[in-house]
This record gives C-alpha cells, structure tokens and sequence, in this order.
C-alpha cells in the first residue's frame, strides 16, 4: 500500500521527525486509514489495538477486518465506533 | 476471478499479532480475519508464499489450508479439472495456427524419378510454408521452365500439401521423324548465308519477315526423293530496330504531385471486418488496390486489401516543337536501343520526322547484322 502521509512529507520537505509520526484518517466512520503504526497488538471484529512512536492506539467498532497491513499502514474497514489514543 | 494472484493461508496458533507483525515486515496482507482465538485467515501475493510459510511455521504455527486465486492459478486449476476441455482448446488453437502452413509437397506423375526430381526441387526452392506467401502460379511456370520432360502441370494447395501433377511430354509416334523448319525470328534484309543442311527457301538480297520459313528440314535426293533431315544454317540478316515518339504543341497531363494515402480493410471471408472509413482530401487522384491473403483456411480466411491513393494534378501544356525537337530524337534514341540483345554491333542508325499542324512523330532506327537462323522447336 502507498504511504499517503510519508510521500506528501517529502514532497514538502517537512520535519523527519513529524514524517515518523503517526497519521490516522478515519472515513466517515466505515474505514480507517492509519499511517506510521508500530505494530498490532490486539485484533478481533469489536476491537483492534496497535503501537504507536509514543503510545497506543485502540479502535472499538462493530465487523471490523484488516483488510491491509504492511510495516507501515493500516486499512480497517468495518463499523468505526470509537478511537483512543493512550 | 481476480486477476492478481493471492494466496489464502488459513493458519493456528497462539499470539497471532506477533506473526501478522512479523509478517507485515516482509510482505502486505490482505483481508485478514480473526476465526477463533487460535485461528485466523488472511491473504498475501502469491510470490511471497515460500517467505511467509517459514516465517509461520518458525513461530510454531500449523497452515491448516493454503488456496490460491488469480490468472495464473486459474489456467493451472483449469487445466487440472477441465483437462480434456483445455486438451481441446489448445489442440484447436495448435490446428487453426499449423492449418496455415504447408508441411508436404506430393509430385503425381506417370515416371516416379521424375516426380521425385521435381518434389525435391520445390522442397529446396520453397521459400516459405505459410501458405499465403506460395504463389502456384509461379511454381507452376517455374516447373514448366524447370523441366523439359513436363508437358503440363497444375500446382495446388490441398489441406497442409502441395500438391503438383504433372504430364510428361510424348511426341506421337507419328511425329517422331518430323523436323521443324528453321524460321525467322527477325524483319530483316538476308546479306549472308552459310546452309549446311536442308533447303534454302530464301537468297541473298531476300527482305524477310518475322515467321518466314528460311530453311526446310529437307533435301532431294539424287532420286528426286525428300529425305528429312534436321535443318541447319547460319543466316545473316540485316535487322532493324524502330521505335516512335509523338510531340504534340498543345497537351493535356495529368502528373501524380506525390502525395499518398494509403488505405487498409481487412475482409474474412469476402466481408468486411475492418475498414478504413476516412475520406480522401484530393481533389483528383488515382488508386491501386492489392488484395493478400492473410490466412489461408476456412476457420479464419483472412485477407488485407490494401488501397494507395496518388493524388494528381492536370495541366495544360504549351510546348513548341522545335525546342525540344533534340530531347525528343536522343530519347527515341534511347528507346530503340532498348530492343537491342547482347552483343549485336549498330551497323547504321536514322530517324524520320513525320507530321505536321501540332503534331509530329519522330521514328528511330537501328540496323544490325545478326543471325536469324534458329530452329523453332
């Protein structure tokens, strides 16, 4: 999957420090776009958790799938209910 | 069907999230679903699937199903279960492609050496098998020339052979004795004969003309009887070559500018499958059509007519006579020298003019020596 949030960074040549950071877009509430994770921690239907640089994320929803992970990005699709992050 | 070829891993173990992000290191994954606490389905491209083995079997995991989707695994599936269904298809696909090409060539005739002879000089001199680069008339007249013993012969292409019969020439018995006279091949004015034998029908001084017996093929014996014999002499002749040019003061041209444009349909069968609808922009053109045959069966019998429009431009011409009156002359010149044959020395050369009221014919001649003895078999 492209990385959308790394490759306009470079194309603006911003800060390396804010390109390592974490991007998290949610679509209407039906799918969920994450860029710059470090790893899932959890996954079932209701919930799916992952690490961030500095924290952790939590996504509560309802028929929740991965429909794609590489190194670097999520795509959830499925009931987005609640995101949380620690 | 999905056109990029995945691969579903349907896979049991504990700590799933540790090999899906070891995983994710290497490879994407798609669609992944959490079965059960142990179980989880997810998919990868299908060129990763020997890494991601490795990597689940090491975290102690069991592959309990792989399936794979795609292009690729379809054909394979395809030809797993529709053997003989694909058998079939790739046989018919082997035939309609083998059907255009000609893998023997079979020579009928009553002397089985001759027919050997002459299949393996079409075999040698074939240039091409597809069938539509073979041209049966030109192997046919190539034969002809080719082969004394041939009388006639019909070349054609029946199914993936090419097939020639041929007959061999037999004279009658009748004609066996018969001998052909020697003939003028020339007009001309005869300056010298040497017969050596058979009887002369024409002298020295004669004005012959072309087809005119010269020499019988026989002579008279001291009993006053006809022997036939084969007629041999050399007959010289003074022969003349004439070509003319006509010059008219005022003419009408049409000269091609230069400009083509080139057109292609494409016919199966005599109906139109393709054709180039754009419109011809000249004013005034002239065209030549060529018709190919792309493929020589009944499955596909296609063929490529191609169109060449030249465009052209008419002109009025003004032209005195007298000015080009020299240009005309070396070129009718240039003409007459064209019917001359190797070797043959000009003996003498002139040229009329003739005409008059914008109208002139300038006619060139050239006279040689040669001989027009020849026997016409």
């Amino acid at each position: 999957m492209f990385n959308f949030f790394k490759e306009i960074s470079e194309k603006i040549d911003l800060d390396h420090d804010l390109i390592n950071e974490f991007n998290i877009v949610n679509m209407s509430g039906k799918a969920l776009y994450v860029e710059g994770h470090k790893g899932v921690t959890s996954i079932s239907s209701e919930m799916v958790a992952f690490k961030i640089k500095k924290g952790r994320v939590v996504i509560e929803g309802d028929k929740l799938t991965l429909k794609e992970l590489s190194q670097n990005t999520i795509l959830l699709q499925g009931k987005i209910k609640k995101v949380e992050i620690f | 069907m999905k056109l990029k070829n995945r691969t579903k891993l349907l896979i049991n173990g504990l700590n799933q999230e540790k090999v899906l992000n070891e995983l994710s290191k290497f490879m994407p994954i798609y669609n992944y679903k959490r079965l059960s606490f142990k179980q989880s389905e997810f998919e990868i491209d299908s060129m990763y699937l020997k890494q991601a083995k490795k990597i689940v079997v090491s975290y102690g995991f069991v592959i309990e199903n792989i399936q794979n989707y795609g292009v690729i695994f379809w054909i394979k599936s395809l030809f797993k279960r529709y053997g003989v269904f694909a058998g079939i298809i790739v046989s018919l696909l082997f035939y309609v492609i083998q059907y255009n090409f000609v893998w023997t060539v079979n020579a009928v005739g009553e002397d089985a050496q001759q027919a050997q002879q002459i299949e393996n000089y079409v075999k040698k001199n074939l240039k091409s098998n597809f069938k539509g680069n073979i041209d049966t008339n030109s192997i046919e007249s190539e034969l002809r020339n080719q082969f004394d013993f041939v009388s006639s012969i019909s070349v054609a292409i029946i199914g993936q052979s090419l097939v020639i019969n041929f007959n061999e020439a037999v004279l009658p018995p009748e004609m066996e004795d018969e001998k052909s006279p020697i003939i003028s091949q020339f007009d001309g004015l005869i300056t010298e004969i040497n017969l050596i034998q058979g009887t002369l029908n024409c002298s020295e001084g004669d004005i012959v003309q072309k087809g005119d017996i010269l020499v019988y093929p026989y002579i008279i014996d001291s009993q006053g009887q006809e022997m036939n014999v084969e007629p041999k002499a050399e007959i010289y002749a003074q022969v003349w070559y004439r070509s003319s040019i006509d010059h008219y003061e005022y003419r009408i041209e049409t000269k091609r500018t230069g400009n083509v444009t080139i057109k292609n349909d494409i016919y199966i069968g005599g109906l139109l499958l393709y054709g180039d609808s754009s419109e011809i922009s000249y004013a005034q053109y002239d065209s030549e059509t060529t018709t190919r045959t792309l493929s020589k069966n009944l499955l596909l019998p296609l063929s490529l007519k191609k169109t060449i429009y030249y465009e052209t431009v008419t002109e009025e011409i003004i032209e005195d006579f007298e000015s080009v009156k020299e240009q005309l002359i070396s070129k009718a010149r240039e003409n007459t020298l064209l019917f001359l044959q190797k070797d043959e020395i000009i003996k003498d050369e002139n040229y009329t003019l003739t005409g008059g009221a914008g109208c002139h014919t300038i006619t060139y001649t050239i006279s040689v020596e040669k001989d027009i003895a020849k026997v016409v078999t």
